[in-house]
């Protein structure tokens, strides 16, 4: 029997521990080490995980978790999979029931468990029940000779441990940081109890015997308990919901009944083709399983007429006769394999979009369908994040918020601390800045702490159903909107067989929902959501062959808009399916660092002549002009050209997917090439072919998810050419998506729209657009409560419009005055008062809410109301700084109208005349829309901006030495002059920047040459 | 009667005594800023770095980001308690009346005393000169005939000179200011009356009637109005004497660590102590005032039955103090020790109250004094506070 450590800590303990299962698993291995108990605090945090690193290192698993609850603790082992349920369920409880008695809690559930602790009361009452599987825990460090006494005092037997979290020295500092975040505390401020000793090392076994010559058999004990433990944990079964509580073969025929009747709705008539895919996918279906996980996706899709089936469920006709998706995967060739295969052993993963305010509701169904007891959300594990490290850190450093966001607001989100202060010092943003001893320090911790467990929260979507009680196998937390919450992240969930669902959130079915509403009002056209075929019309057509998506879900980045407009700007209008076939693959081969296979796909499409680099590759990557575009042709190709099989191929696929790829990439890649060798393909050719395939890493979409999100921008696409002033008012009602508001209200200008001001009488809550016209909302104006803009609203419904300002005041007395006042600077009352009159509106409501008893008519003695003041009328820059401080952007004008006269001295062309001028150098006025950082192949950072005019937006790039130069000046709300020289590709033009200033500054400079000029003229 | 007050002005005070002593500074872009952190703050800050949009209260890192060519100088309140000592003396001799302000400010009630003094004009050019030749300071002088206007008038003048508002004319001399030059319309009424109501002049107030005044700025409306017409009856009022006796100390660098701080505080705490026992005094009221580096400060109190004045006693209720107080993470940059409603340190017994100060701990104090005044307060320290 050799020593175990029984209770050890993995970065997993929330705010505690510092290590990663696999870290320690190897730790243990090194220090040769067969077995190690994983006992994170208060949950099975990291538990999936645990036993996979464990298996890889060689190291029998046992399973346990340190129970801390007031003044009571103990670490609990798990022997067997009752004690695994039992510990679920009491960790479940530690977080969900309050109060909690741990000791309690242990009397009810200590059934399968071991129980070690050096907590005396504890100890002295659970042994009054039963004194089995219940030893004292000694450890060096913590109290030993009390603690023996306690063994003796009670005659249990002692066991030893090491509480073991730290593996090198400096590990003990990266703990007390930990702490001193979690306790919103300093480090000289931490107490002794907040930490662990330093001495909680994972010692090797003859280490720590040498601190037990006087009690031996507590490392007795310890070994025996590890043998007695369970180690084979096995979590691959996969544990699906069961439906409505019907067997799988009634599921089965439940599953058959209703796909067919959907098929028929489809289709008007069923054919051999259809037959045949039907036969096909429900033999699988039935066969692994999935039944009653495809009736449980369709109840919860029916909640909304509006839902996007994502990812590769989309490729499933069983699917899409169910209506959880919504493109045919029969006529635009969806690959079915890649969502279900024979060999595939993970559970299939069905994601559906809502509309983003309607996915509460649908979760409230499903949890008043199956019970909190059956179902809980997936989490999301919180850690820390490289600008997040860096700001916590520095709070425990104290230093002020100031300081600490002037620093992390210059960090992209990408980066990470463990790259450290050498990343910071090149980069431009930091140029001619040293970083203080201070920040060098917080820096240096910083960039130890990753991937330490913070706190839960909940995952947008994910759901979690199972048959019986999910307490049984995942504890289970509750979340702040008082949501059961499983501690597993996603990935987690899927390693121990939990079947996923997942509810997401989108805004553009949002969109098109209120758009479909606003047209059935005013017009009185009802559009049938799902059997709509946007494509079908030739002017949507045309919208999307010009890129002119701005405000269309997925493809209104401003790459995608290049994109299309390169693909199609110079060439006849496409047919329905080519047109389609192409969207999917255009949305999906836009990706980081993609360039040069965009710009390769681009001339082939416009005629230039291609082979493929094996005659393998034809059949595969034939419709995407011999270049892997999705997901699945990484499967397909290994299976070609290597001789994988579709299990295989899959995973290869998964492997490529992952960011953390490891020695596992190059395993599989040893395999693609030997067996590609085998198959006599050229290793030049399988070289080439896999840089292509490697090229997808981590951002890659599968056929039938483009495909499906594809669809929703057809239709978001058919919306805006032929209702634009509906549809903009519902993009940006919705929240908007890749722009700002002020973007789409530019491109509602530039779409011949006319925005009108917010106005009492005419306003709804939410922006609204009819004809030729774009109302602003009074959701738009900063600081008015909903509950000022619903009182409005319902008051104008009952008694009308309002006649004036009085009428205003006197009907709704109740609102508050700022709201009021937000109002009247919105120029709400500008039409039946007069825009001069807003200081005199001011003064009146200052007045009214001054002097309540004038308002009540009924009393005899009033005061005398105050005259009103004359209060000069708003000049129009005061008028413009109102706009922007209650709207947020210039509502009536472009932003860059007031400017005017300097563009016209500055010589700046209108970017709508951009193509004019290519190959020659031009200055432009811009505004800034968006922008997006990203980094050369050699890594050096650049920007792409797209600006715009009054005319039109346009795509400026910061090259490496141009953004080094002006990234400082970059993403402010000012106008900005830009030099540079037009590039045109494919019919595109572009301006490569060379030199960025801001207009108000030559304005200046330009107004005191000119006054300095007529002065020495006058002279 | 028509009033003779005169208000004197030094600009920038702690720069500009930097400058008396070290006439290389002139011309240059200076900063006051205790300690040598990135993270201090600007106390003063000359006419050249704010041209360059350095402002007091600006860290010392963004300042120099502002303008890399701002020159530091620590700041020196011994040099300006000396300084305004002076000042006050030679103020004195202008007038009896006088009322010290904030740094370097101070107003003169001249009324009545033309035959003695001459003419307010040449009280104030006097004064000017004096304060050139003794402190070799620039000045800036308002007469007016009350300290509104007076300090309006200081104000106004962007290099050293005499303003001079004609009496009766105050009203129109302030009239096309802008609102903001009017004492108590700060930010939140600046807001609300420039930009909502769209007044811009202090003449535009000044048109209003009170109840016009009254819904915008409630009780203020009466001052306000009053002030805008450059009316402001307030007497010039001489310095008032306090027995609070107040200690506090800039931290040598920025610091969230317990140690540091409790040591600074423990300095304090002696240092009050000691001027306790000398007026043979205790206190009944601590008061702590901790400033973060951050701007923000938190202040508390706490009240003893028993009057404290022995430095143990006086660290100890310190410590809790400022365990009460120091409630954020954020390092601190000042302390400030106050102890009043001082009261007679009694031998005096009560038959049933905590037991008193031992006489152990009275003899040892005693000592300590002993000491302290013998070889300097320096010489014996306490451990904690080193």
């Amino acid at each position: 029997m050799t020593f175990t450590h029984l209770h050890v800590h993995s970065s997993f303990s929330p705010n505690w521990g510092i290590h990663s299962p696999a870290i320690l698993c190897a730790a243990a291995r090194a220090a040769g080490m067969t077995r190690l108990a994983l006992t994170d605090r208060n949950g099975l945090y990291g538990i999936p995980r645990f036993i996979e690193e464990a298996q890889k290192a060689g190291i029998a698993p046992l399973i346990g978790a340190e129970a801390v609850s007031g003044a009571h603790r103990a670490v609990l082992l798990v022997r067997d999979q009752g004690g695994y349920a039992n510990l679920c369920h009491l960790l479940s409880a530690l977080h969900g029931q309050h109060p909690f008695d741990l000791v309690e809690a242990l009397g009810n559930w200590r059934e399968g468990l071991f129980i070690l602790s050096d907590d005396a009361l504890l100890l002295d009452r659970l042994s009054r029940q039963s004194r089995n599987d219940l030893f004292v825990e000694l450890s060096p460090g913590h109290n030993m000779e009390k603690t023996i006494a306690l063994s003796r005092y009670l005659g249990l037997p002692p066991v030893a441990t090491n509480r073991a979290v730290f593996l090198h020295d400096e590990d003990v500092k990266v703990h007390r940081v930990l702490r001193a975040i979690a306790g919103n505390t300093t480090l000289p401020r931490l107490s002794d109890d907040d930490c662990a000793r330093p001495t909680d090392f994972l010692l090797p076994a003859a280490a720590l015997s040498a601190h037990f010559p006087h009690c031996p058999e507590a490392l007795h004990n310890a070994a025996r308990i590890a043998d007695t433990c369970q180690t084979d944990w096995e979590f691959s079964a996969t544990i699906f919901p069961r439906f409505r509580g019907l067997a799988d073969r009634q599921a089965a025929c439940e599953l058959e009944q209703r796909t067919r009747t959907g098929a028929l709705w489809r289709y008007c008539e069923m054919n051999a083709k259809i037959e045949a895919r039907l036969t096909k996918e429900l033999a699988i279906i039935r066969d692994k399983g999935f039944a009653h996980y495809f009736l449980v996706v369709q109840e919860l899709a029916e909640q909304s007429p509006r839902t996007c089936g994502r990812g590769s469920a989309a490729a499933s006709l069983v699917a899409f006769c169910l209506g959880i998706t919504h493109v045919d995967p029969l006529r635009y060739n969806l690959f079915f394999e890649r969502f279900l295969n024979e060999g595939r052993i993970d559970p299939p993963d069905i994601d559906i979009d809502f509309p983003w305010d309607e996915r509460d509701a649908v979760l409230d169904f499903a949890f008043r369908r199956y019970g909190a007891q059956r179902a809980a959300m997936v989490a999301n594990q919180v850690g820390f994040k490289s600008r997040g490290a860096l700001r916590e850190v520095a709070k425990v450093f104290g230093l002020p918020a100031d300081e600490i966001k002037t620093v992390t607001r210059r960090l992209d989100s990408h980066w990470s601390a463990q790259r450290g202060i050498e990343a910071m010092d090149c980069h431009p943003l930091f140029r001619g800045e040293t970083l203080s001893s201070d920040w060098q320090n917080i820096l240096a911790i910083a960039s130890r702490l990753q991937g330490q467990l913070r706190h839960l929260a909940q995952h947008c979507g994910g759901l979690v159903i199972v048959p019986d009680d999910i307490r049984r196998y995942v504890p289970v937390e509750v979340s702040a909107k008082g949501r059961p919450l499983i501690q597993w992240e996603k990935d987690q969930t899927e390693a121990a067989g939990l079947v996923k669902i997942d509810i997401l959130g989108n805004r553009s079915l949002a969109v098109i929902r209120d758009a479909l509403a606003a047209v059935a009002r005013h017009t009185g056209t009802v559009i049938d959501y799902r059997d709509w075929q946007p494509l079908a019309d030739h002017k949507t057509r045309a919208l999307l062959c010009t890129g002119d998506t701005m405000g269309c879900f997925y493809i209104e980045s401003p790459a995608t808009r290049q994109l299309l407009k390169k693909m199609w700007g110079q060439r006849p209008l496409p047919d329905e399916d080519t047109l389609f076939e192409h969207l999917v693959m255009a949305s999906s081969i836009i990706r980081p660092a993609a360039n040069n296979f965009i710009r390769e796909f681009v001339a082939r499409m416009h005629g230039k002549p291609w082979r493929h680099l094996h005659p393998r590759l034809e059949p595969i990557l034939g419709e995407t002009y011999g270049l892997a575009v999705y997901q699945e042709q990484i499967t397909q190709i290994a299976m070609a050209l290597s001789g994988f099989t579709a299990s295989e191929g899959d995973k290869l696929r998964k492997i490529i997917s992952k960011k953390d790829k490891g020695q596992k990439l190059q395993d599989y890649q040893q395999r693609f090439i030997s067996g590609g060798l085998g198959n006599g393909v050229a290793a030049q050719v399988l070289n080439k072919v896999w840089q292509q395939v490697l090229s997808f890493a981590g951002y890659s979409f599968c056929k039938p998810h483009s495909a499906s999100y594809a669809l929703v921008s057809c239709k978001a696409a058919w919306l805006k050419a032929h209702y634009p002033a509906e549809f903009l008012a519902a993009v940006i009602s919705n929240g908007g998506g890749y722009y700002t508001t002020l973007g789409y209200l530019s491109e509602a200008r530039r779409t011949g729209l006319h925005i009108l001001s917010p106005d009492i009488n005419a306003s709804e809550h939410a922006h609204h657009g009819k004809g030729d016209t774009l109302r602003i909302g009074l959701m738009q104006i900063a600081s008015l409560t909903r509950q000022t803009s619903d009182l409005i609203l319902a008051e104008r419904r009952c008694h009308g419009p309002f006649a004036g300002f009085g009428d205003f005041l006197l009907r709704l007395p109740q609102l508050p005055a700022a709201d009021v006042k937000q109002l009247i600077k919105a120029g709400c009352f500008d039409m039946l008062e007069g825009r001069r009159q807003r200081p005199g509106l001011i003064w009146r409501l200052l007045e009214h809410q001054h002097n309540p008893a004038i308002r009540s008519l009924g009393d005899l003695f009033v005061a005398e109301p105050a005259t009103a003041p004359y209060l000069p009328p708003c000049d129009d820059s005061t008028l413009r700084a109102q706009e922007l401080e209650t709207l947020g952007l210039p509502a009536g004008y472009h932003p860059l109208e007031p400017y005017e006269k300097y563009i016209q001295t500055s010589g700046a062309i209108p970017a709508a005349e951009l193509g004019r001028w290519v190959g020659r150098h031009v200055t432009l006025a811009g505004w800034w829309v968006t922008g997006k950082p990203v980094r050369t192949a050699n890594g050096t950072p650049m920007e792409f901006v797209t600006f715009e005019d009054t005319t039109a937006l346009f795509d400026a790039t910061f090259f490496p030495a141009a953004y080094a130069r002006f990234c400082q000046k970059l993403g402010r709300a000012r106008p900005y002059l830009i030099k540079g020289v037009v590039e045109e590709e494919f019919g595109v033009a572009t301006v490569n920047v060379m030199w960025l200033g801001f207009l108000d500054d030559e304005g200046k400079v330009n107004s005191v040459c000119r006054t300095r000029i007529t002065s020495d003229h006058s002279g | 009667m028509t009033r003779d007050i005169l208000h004197v002005a030094i600009p920038d005070f702690d720069v500009a005594l930097a400058r008396a002593v070290d006439p290389t500074l002139k011309n240059r872009p200076l900063a006051v800023a205790a300690g040598v952190s990135d993270r201090a703050l600007l106390h003063c800050v000359s006419a050249e770095a704010r041209g360059d949009g350095v402002q007091p209260g600006m860290s010392v890192h963004v300042a120099r980001r502002c303008c890399p060519a701002l020159h530091l100088l620590p700041p020196q309140p011994e040099r300006a308690q000396r300084a305004m000592q002076v000042f006050a003396e030679l103020a004195q001799n202008c007038s009896p009346l006088w009322e010290p302000g904030n740094d370097g400010r101070l107003f003169l009630d001249l009324t009545g005393s033309s035959r003695l003094l001459g003419a307010a004009l040449d009280v104030a050019a006097r004064l000017e000169r004096d304060i050139i030749e003794q402190l070799r300071l620039p000045a800036t002088c308002g007469v007016a005939g009350n300290k509104l206007v007076a300090r309006i008038a200081a104000d106004y003048l962007d290099r050293p000179g005499i303003c001079d508002v004609l009496r009766g004319s105050e009203g129109c001399f302030i009239g096309p200011l802008t609102i903001s030059t009017l004492p108590g319309v700060g930010s939140v009424r600046t807001g609300r009356l420039l930009e909502d109501l769209n007044l811009r002049r202090i003449e535009q107030i000044a048109v209003l009637s009170v109840a016009q005044l009254e819904p915008v700025c409630g009780p203020f409306a009466a001052l306000l109005h009053q002030r805008a017409r450059g009316i402001d009856p307030s007497p010039v009022c001489s310095p008032r004497r306090t027995s609070a006796i107040v200690e506090e100390t800039v931290l040598p660098r920025a610091d969230n660590d317990d140690t540091a701080v409790r040591a600074a505080l423990g300095r304090l705490a002696e240092s009050c102590g000691l001027r306790l026992r000398s007026l043979a005094r205790g206190t009944t009221r601590l008061c702590l005032t901790v400033r973060y580096v951050d701007g923000l400060s938190e202040e508390r109190t706490d009240t003893f039955a028993i009057p404290k004045a022995f430095d143990l006693e006086l660290m100890q209720a310190a410590d809790r103090l400022l365990q009460r107080t120091w409630q954020r993470r954020v390092r601190l940059r000042a302390l400030r020790l106050g102890c009043d409603r001082l009261a007679p340190l009694t031998q005096q017994m009560d038959l049933f109250s905590a037991p008193q100060q031992s006489i152990d701990e009275t003899t040892l104090q005693t000592a300590l004094d002993r000491l302290r005044r013998q070889f300097g307060h320096e010489s014996v320290q306490w451990g904690r506070n080193l």
